[in-house]
């Protein structure tokens, strides 16, 4: 387990079945707060199931999710965004006839009480952060190459003003020249304040990223540690690295 | 640039509708009246269709909706001697509270399963129609709908609504017609209508940004099927006579092809498509036997090459009298 600093979240013997498959069995973790904590594992390993259970798109069958202070499991994916959760999923899942700009305001959705002018200051805060989505705000999101198109998917979670961005694959499919722009990114994120949990199959950038590394296998935890101690286990070495 | 033809589209639509306002001064034919008078009714209805299919939804229970509107008024005013302007209101609040036990069972499904769910619930309104002599008529429906009260406007004499002039319905429909679009336009303009947006684009996503997906497509189809049953209100206090039959599938398929022969992308689509469609029957009358066969090879020619409806012919031949301009040079 993570030693530092305050809990951003934490489940508790969470399982999700999808129909009479159990995907996550019994999978307990923390994600301290202002970390940044990848979830590794093979496919149908059940990362991304606890992504969406933690959003609130999946029900549990068992367990408890807590975030910040509050019980959170069983509520609707609205409540869970109004606590501070935005969720990026994954192959940069776009509204593709909408604007960039459009695109974006859809992300403030969860914010009904800001006024215009707030949702203009944000937009352009956003812009500040991503210069090229601004250039491209009236082109529709169909046309973006796979960097932008992610780079507006991570935008449009900034605009809910999370405290905690779960990020599903956000390196996938994207260009190599690409990916060490969207690992900044992320870092700069999480330097400004945001707790992230991201799922990845990028290992490499997973291990150069995170302060905590989770390895799910068949929906359960297997091994856990920071980056570094994880690398020089036979474990990582050879199912992971290759070694 | 931009904004000059923004308002070179405000001053024809502003044009088009002083032409329809000034057309019974022209010509009082109780024919090409009664053409209008429905044609703006079909309006209203399909315009309100195409606002439910913009959450991404096609819905096939919307002209039985009518239906309920245009039975709910006439009963209204009829068993409890309720004026037609009360009767209208009441109709349509009655309207939208059945839709939520006709799309509740609907709601869990998406795409062709909505479809033709929706088409069941609308056809079980409709058999019960024919069923229950008392208090729907059975087949024969209900006759004698009472016409509109007068409208009284201090200064000039009462307009009546009755037989011999169809000039005060005329002119009645088109303003409600017109009141209609204009709401349906703001909504789409509104929040509501980039929710509707999102929820089309995808579902999941929609639900990912935090939009109670569910709860919006029921607004959105309330609103659509409270229009419908403006249409049906007005339509049975202008023909005085509704049947079960007036509102059966068929009607709900010219409908969907007035919407997308039209345009369903674009606001003014099913405008264009009623009017399309209602001015040929018209001059088809002669061979109206291959009516269907007609609108069948509009629509097929329609979604072969021009998949975003008539709507978007000029758009088009500007793009290409360009391209021909441009390889000139």
């Amino acid at each position: 387990m993570p030693e530092s600093g305050q809990t951003c979240l934490k489940l508790k013997n969470l399982k999700v079945h999808y129909g009479s498959l159990e995907a996550v069995h019994d999978v307990s973790f923390d994600v301290p707060t202002e970390k940044i904590v990848s979830l590794l594992g093979a496919n149908g390993s059940g990362k991304s199931t606890i992504l969406k259970a933690v959003s609130g798109l999946m029900k549990l069958t068992r367990g408890e999710i807590w975030f910040q202070e509050s019980r959170i499991d069983g509520r609707s994916p609205q409540d869970i965004i109004l606590k501070g959760i935005a969720h990026v999923p994954e192959r940069r899942a776009l509204f593709p006839h909408m604007t960039v700009s459009d695109n974006l305001l859809m992300g403030a959705y969860s914010r009904k009480r800001a006024t215009k002018k707030e949702l203009e200051k944000d937009t352009e805060e956003v812009y500040q952060y991503f210069p090229v989505l601004r250039e491209k705000r009236k082109s529709l999101a169909i046309t973006l190459s796979g960097g932008l198109g992610e780079q507006l998917a991570i935008a449009r979670a900034l605009m809910a003003k999370p405290k905690l961005l779960l990020m599903d694959e956000p390196l996938q499919g994207i260009a190599p020249s690409v990916v060490r722009d969207i690992g900044k990114l992320i870092n700069d994120l999480n330097r400004r304040g945001i707790t992230i949990l991201m799922v990845e199959h990028n290992i490499s950038m997973s291990f150069e990223l995170s302060d905590w590394i989770y390895i799910l296998e068949t929906g359960e935890l297997a091994i856990q540690g920071a980056p570094e101690d994880l690398s020089q286990t036979e474990y990582v070495k050879q199912s992971y690295l290759g070694v | 640039m931009k904004r000059r033809n923004l308002l070179g589209k405000k001053v024809g639509i502003a044009a088009v509708i002083v032409a329809f306002g000034l057309l019974p001064v022209f010509t009082q034919s109780p024919y090409w009246m009664h053409v209008f008078i429905l044609m703006w009714i079909y309006i209203i209805v399909t315009a309100s269709l195409r606002f439910t299919i913009t959450m991404g939804e096609w819905s096939f229970a919307h002209v039985p909706l009518m239906g309920m509107g245009g039975y709910a008024s006439a009963l209204l005013a009829m068993k409890l001697g309720l004026s037609f302007w009360v009767a209208l209101p009441l109709a349509v609040l009655i309207t939208a509270f059945i839709a939520v036990f006709v799309y509740l069972p609907c709601l869990p499904t998406t795409g062709t399963f909505f479809f033709f769910a929706s088409y069941a619930f609308g056809e079980v309104m409709r058999l019960c129609w024919v069923r229950f002599k008392n208090p729907f008529g059975g087949p024969a429906g209900l006759l004698f709908i009472p016409a509109p009260g007068p409208i009284r406007i201090p200064g000039i004499p009462a307009i009546e609504f009755g037989p011999l002039s169809k000039i005060p319905y005329y002119y009645t429909v088109f303003v409600f017609m017109l009141l209609s679009l204009l709401i349906l336009y703001r909504l789409e303009q509104s929040r509501l209508g980039r929710i509707a947006e999102a929820v089309k684009e995808s579902n999941l996503l929609a639900q990912f940004v935090g939009i109670r997906v569910w709860r919006y497509k029921m607004v959105i189809l309330l609103i659509g099927s409270a229009f419908a049953a403006i249409g049906g209100s007005l339509y049975a206090h202008y023909t005085t006579l509704i049947m079960p039959v007036d509102f059966y599938w068929g009607l709900g398929i010219y409908i969907i092809i007035y919407t997308v022969v039209g345009g369903t992308r674009h606001f003014g689509g099913p405008i264009v498509g009623v009017f399309l469609f209602v001015l040929l029957r018209e001059l088809l009358r002669p061979i109206v036997m291959y009516v269907p066969l007609v609108y069948g090879l509009i629509l097929a020619g329609t979604l072969v090459f021009l998949p975003e409806g008539l709507i978007s012919l000029p758009e088009k031949i500007s793009a290409w009298a360009m391209k021909k301009k441009i390889a000139a040079a």
